[in-house]
C-alpha cells in the first residue's frame, strides 16, 4: 500500500467514532467559562502562524485539555519546528480531560492523541485559508459539538474550492495539509473538539 | 446550485464606477437609492428591512457615469435597494440567509478568496470586473471574504423587484 500523503486521502472523512451528543454538550457547557484567546492557550505554536494568529485573535478561542510537557525557544526554522513535533508536546492532559467524557471519545482511536482542545469562533466570523500539515506529521480530527450546518470549512484542492458541512457529533478527519478556511455563518458560536494523532491507524 | 448565479452578458466600466465610489464616505454599505431621489446618503444599511421600495436613483448620482448603468439596467429590470457594498477585514462573512427579492451585482474589486456559499454549499466566485451577474438570493446564500491581505471586495449590487 502507498505511503498516506494528503494527495492519496480524502479531504474530509467521517472517522466512524461513538459519541452522544447531548452528553457531549452537557460536558462541554460545564467548561464555558474556561475559554481563553488563542495566543495564551497556544505557547510555542502560535508563533508558526503569526499572521493567522492577528487575524483570528478576537475571534478564536480554546480550551486546553492538554497542555506543552515544554515550551521550546522560539525559532523561525519551520523544518525545525517540524522536527521538534511541537503538536504532540502538547500531551499532559489537564484534569478537565482526564476520566471525561471528552477522553471516551478521544481514546476511541488507536493512535495516540495530542493538542486535545474545545475551540470556539465567534458568529459571524472566519478563520482565513492557511495550511498546517501532512498526515505524516499529524492527522487533525474535529468534533464538532454546536454548529453543524451553520459552519462551512473550505479546502482548495487540485485548483477547485470544495466546501463540506460537518454534523454536529461526528468526529471528522480534516486533510490540512491543502490550504483551508473556516465560515461561521450561524448566530451562535461554533464550538468544536479537535485533536491531533499521531499515526495514520485511524483513517487507513 | 449553478443556475443561482448567472453571468449576463452585460459589461460596465468598473473603474468609472470605482472613481464614484471613492469620493463617498466609507461604509460597508453606501446606498445608491432610496423612496425618492432627495435621501441623502447614508452610509448606513436601509433602515426599512421589509420593503423593497427604495428603487429611485439619489440626486448626487445625478449626471454621473453611475446614473448611466442605473438607466441602462433599469430598461429591463425594475430596481429595488441598490448600494455600494464592501466586504474588508472588519465584515468577512455574513449569514446563511434568503432575502426577499433576487439582485444583480457589479464586482468592482475583488479577489480569489472573496466568493458567495450557495445552495447546498456549492462556492461561486464573480471574477470579472464590471460584468452583471444575476444571484438568486430568495435562496440560501452567504457572501465570504476570506483574503488575508486586507483586500477589499467591493461590489455593486441592486436589488431586482
Amino acid at each position: 500500500m502507498d505511503k498516506l500523503s494528503k494527495h492519496n486521502l480524502p479531504t474530509v472523512m467521517d472517522m466512524g467514532l461513538d459519541i452522544d451528543l447531548d452528553l457531549l454538550r452537557a460536558e462541554t457547557d460545564k467548561l464555558s467559562e474556561k475559554f481563553v484567546d488563542v495566543r495564551t492557550a497556544n505557547p510555542m505554536l502560535c508563533m508558526n502562524h503569526e499572521e493567522l494568529v492577528k487575524s483570528v485573535y478576537d475571534n478564536f478561542e480554546q480550551i486546553n485539555l492538554t497542555t506543552p510537557s515544554e515550551i521550546l525557544p522560539h525559532t523561525t526554522s519551520i523544518r525545525e519546528r517540524l522536527k521538534r513535533r511541537e503538536e504532540h508536546l502538547y500531551n499532559v492532559p489537564t484534569e478537565d480531560y482526564t476520566g471525561s467524557y471528552f477522553e471516551k471519545i478521544v481514546t476511541q482511536c488507536k493512535a495516540p492523541a495530542s493538542r486535545i482542545r474545545i475551540t470556539k469562533l465567534a458568529p459571524g466570523k472566519i478563520i482565513p485559508f492557511h495550511v498546517d500539515y501532512d498526515v505524516s506529521y499529524g492527522v487533525r480530527c474535529v468534533v464538532p459539538i454546536y454548529g453543524s450546518n451553520n459552519v462551512v470549512n473550505l479546502f482548495k484542492r487540485d485548483d477547485k474550492t470544495e466546501a463540506y458541512t460537518l454534523k454536529d457529533g461526528t468526529a471528522n478527519f480534516l486533510n490540512i495539509g491543502y490550504k483551508h478556511a473556516v465560515v461561521n455563518m450561524g448566530s451562535k458560536p461554533r464550538i468544536a473538539l479537535m485533536f491531533t494523532l499521531d499515526g495514520t491507524q485511524d483513517i487507513k | 446550485m449553478r443556475d443561482q448565479l448567472i453571468p449576463l452578458d452585460r459589461h460596465y466600466d468598473a473603474d468609472k464606477l470605482l472613481e464614484i465610489y471613492n469620493e463617498l464616505p466609507k461604509a460597508h454599505q453606501i446606498i445608491v437609492t432610496g423612496k425618492d431621489a432627495s435621501t441623502p446618503t447614508p452610509v448606513t444599511p436601509y433602515a426599512d428591512k421589509d420593503s423593497d421600495d427604495h428603487g429611485v436613483l439619489l440626486n448626487i448620482f445625478k449626471d454621473s457615469y453611475l446614473e448611466d448603468v442605473y438607466n441602462d439596467i433599469a430598461k429591463d429590470y425594475t430596481i429595488g435597494k441598490t448600494r455600494f457594498w464592501t466586504m474588508d477585514r472588519s465584515r468577512r462573512a455574513y449569514s446563511y440567509h434568503t432575502d426577499f427579492t433576487k439582485r444583480l451585482h457589479i464586482p468592482l474589486a475583488t479577489n480569489d478568496n472573496a466568493f458567495f456559499i450557495l445552495e447546498d454549499y456549492q462556492t461561486e466566485h464573480m471574477p470579472v470586473l464590471g460584468q452583471l451577474y444575476e444571484l438568486d438570493t430568495t435562496r440560501l446564500h452567504s457572501a465570504v471574504n476570506l483574503s488575508q491581505d486586507d483586500n477589499p471586495r467591493i461590489h455593486l449590487v441592486f436589488g431586482i423587484i
